[in-house]
């Protein structure tokens, strides 16, 4: 069973004669230990494909499957608990809350789920040490480099084991070896079984998918990967 | 070219036969450039001839290459001066856009969305490569594999934006002259009208240069004139001297 499908969505705004149509007739499926990228100019529905996806809005025509539940059949509490459990959102603007420190901003989620605070903050430290982040546990954002916001941005999004990760431009405000190591977060997640989709318009972030989608005007018009193998790089002939 | 110079670098940390060396360049650029082993040897007898390297032929006839100090000296010359950069790269990719141009924004679609994808599945194979080499800590051929990256990304960037020119294009069309013929005038006329002014812009350069020249040949006048005063001036001196001297002695 796919962790996320997206089936024939199209999703429309305002009415007409001026309405905006952003997605159009979009399908796509996304399997645990999977890493996709869609990439899109500005405007070509990207983020809203991610917003969709993740239950932030609901699209005007098709369905979301989420691990079995369609996401349009839910009531609210049912469909938040849902989301709270399996899906992390990583953005470019970093959105830890500034009061709490680094280990308090990941065990926020579990808490929130009913965890006990205790175990909560235990499960949150294990978490930042494996992902050598360790030395900021107790520090607050404001005391924390970009790039270490961002990656504890990116442990909140994937503590307690979900099954899905969203990553809208998460590498956005950082340099090339931050933002690399970021990537390489997400990376090991999908390697450990979890669903990772990344909107991004950087090419060099998006080649870390297993493949990469892309949107033109709203719709899925082609797509690269799953990787051919390094014999697909070797030149002809070199003089 | 640099299978030479990358030849004397191998080289460089010592002696080695002719087939380790083109398993040492294969490994050090992650086999992505493939070398026959012809080219190799081809190579090495150029460097020969040149005095760069030393060869030495072992008791079972098997050739033994050493660097010698002119490689050496070589070697640290090649890694002193920059890559020049061609201004204008025959780039077969541009050229392609170009003349796809002619047949239309849907064809220009085309081979931008598939060239597209080809890129960005290189790319991800540099990717990968690069997590291994990460994990390898293989400094040297990550390095590279960066620069790889780039000049990839560099292609998907530019493609991105020959198709953002497109779609504005499209949705700013420009008002058309009425036929072909107009346009063609039109433009025929602009190239007149800039010729004249390319004409214009050089008769305005020579009169420069002419009027520069002269500033110089007055300068070089005054100058001259200046070095003849210090003569005389000098010669002033002397005799000053002089009659100093005959008067001190008398």
């Amino acid at each position: 069973m796919s962790v996320l499908s997206v089936e024939r969505v199209g999703y429309r705004y305002g009415s007409p004669p001026r309405q905006v149509v952003a997605l159009h007739d979009v399908s796509l499926t996304v399997e645990g230990g999977q890493m996709l990228a869609v990439m899109g100019p500005s405007g070509s529905g990207k983020s809203t494909l991610l917003r969709l996806a993740g239950g932030l809005a609901r699209p005007t025509s098709g369905r979301v499957v989420l691990s079995g539940s369609e996401l349009g059949t839910l009531g609210e509490s049912d469909l938040s608990r849902i989301l709270r459990r399996q899906v992390g959102f990583v953005f470019q603007d970093v959105n830890l809350l500034a009061a709490l420190t680094a280990a308090e901003n990941v065990s926020l989620p579990l808490e929130l789920d009913g965890v006990r605070p205790r175990s909560a903050m235990a499960a949150a430290r294990a978490l930042l040490r494996s992902l050598n982040l360790d030395e900021v546990a107790n520090r607050l954002p404001a005391q924390m480099s970009g790039g270490q916001q961002q990656r504890v941005a990116v442990a909140r999004a994937v503590v307690g084991g979900r099954s899905l990760i969203l990553a809208d431009e998460p590498t956005g405000a950082l340099d090339s070896l931050t933002g690399e190591s970021v990537m390489g977060m997400l990376r090991a997640r999908s390697d450990d079984g979890c669903a990772v989709v990344l909107v991004t318009h950087d090419a060099r972030h998006a080649a870390w998918a297993d493949r990469i989608v892309y949107l033109r005007d709203g719709r899925l018009i082609d797509e690269t990967g799953p990787p051919a193998g390094p014999e697909s790089l070797l030149s002809e002939e070199w003089v | 070219m640099s299978i030479r110079y990358s030849l004397l670098a191998i080289l460089d940390a010592g002696p080695r036969h002719g087939y380790a060396l083109k398993s040492e360049f294969e490994a050090a650029t992650g086999n992505v450039w493939p070398l026959n082993v012809g080219q190799v040897y081809s190579t090495l007898s150029r460097l020969e001839r040149d005095g760069l390297v030393l060869v030495a032929e072992e008791a079972d006839g098997q050739k033994m290459y050493r660097i010698s100090e002119a490689g050496r000296q070589e070697l640290r010359r090649w890694f002193g001066t920059p890559v020049v950069r061609e201004v204008v790269p025959r780039q077969e990719l541009a050229i392609k856009l170009v003349f796809a141009m002619r047949a239309g924004p849907e064809q220009v679609r085309d081979v931008v969305q598939h060239q597209l994808v080809a890129t960005m599945g290189s790319l991800q194979e540099f990717t990968r490569l690069k997590a291994k080499a990460e994990a390898d800590s293989d400094l040297a051929w990550l390095m590279m594999l960066d620069a790889l990256i780039f000049q990839a990304e560099a292609e998907v960037r530019w493609l991105e934006l020959c198709e953002a020119r497109l779609a504005r294009a499209r949705s700013q069309p420009r008002p058309a002259p009425e036929d072909a013929a107009q346009r063609d005038a039109v433009r025929q006329d602009a190239v007149r009208r800039d010729a004249v002014r390319q004409d214009a812009a050089l008769e305005d350069a020579a009169r420069r240069d002419a009027a520069r020249e002269g500033a110089l040949a007055e300068d070089a006048l005054a100058e001259d004139a200046l070095a003849e005063d210090a003569l005389a001036e000098d010669a002033l001196a002397e005799d000053a001297d002089t009659v100093r001297d005959v008067e001190g002695a008398s």
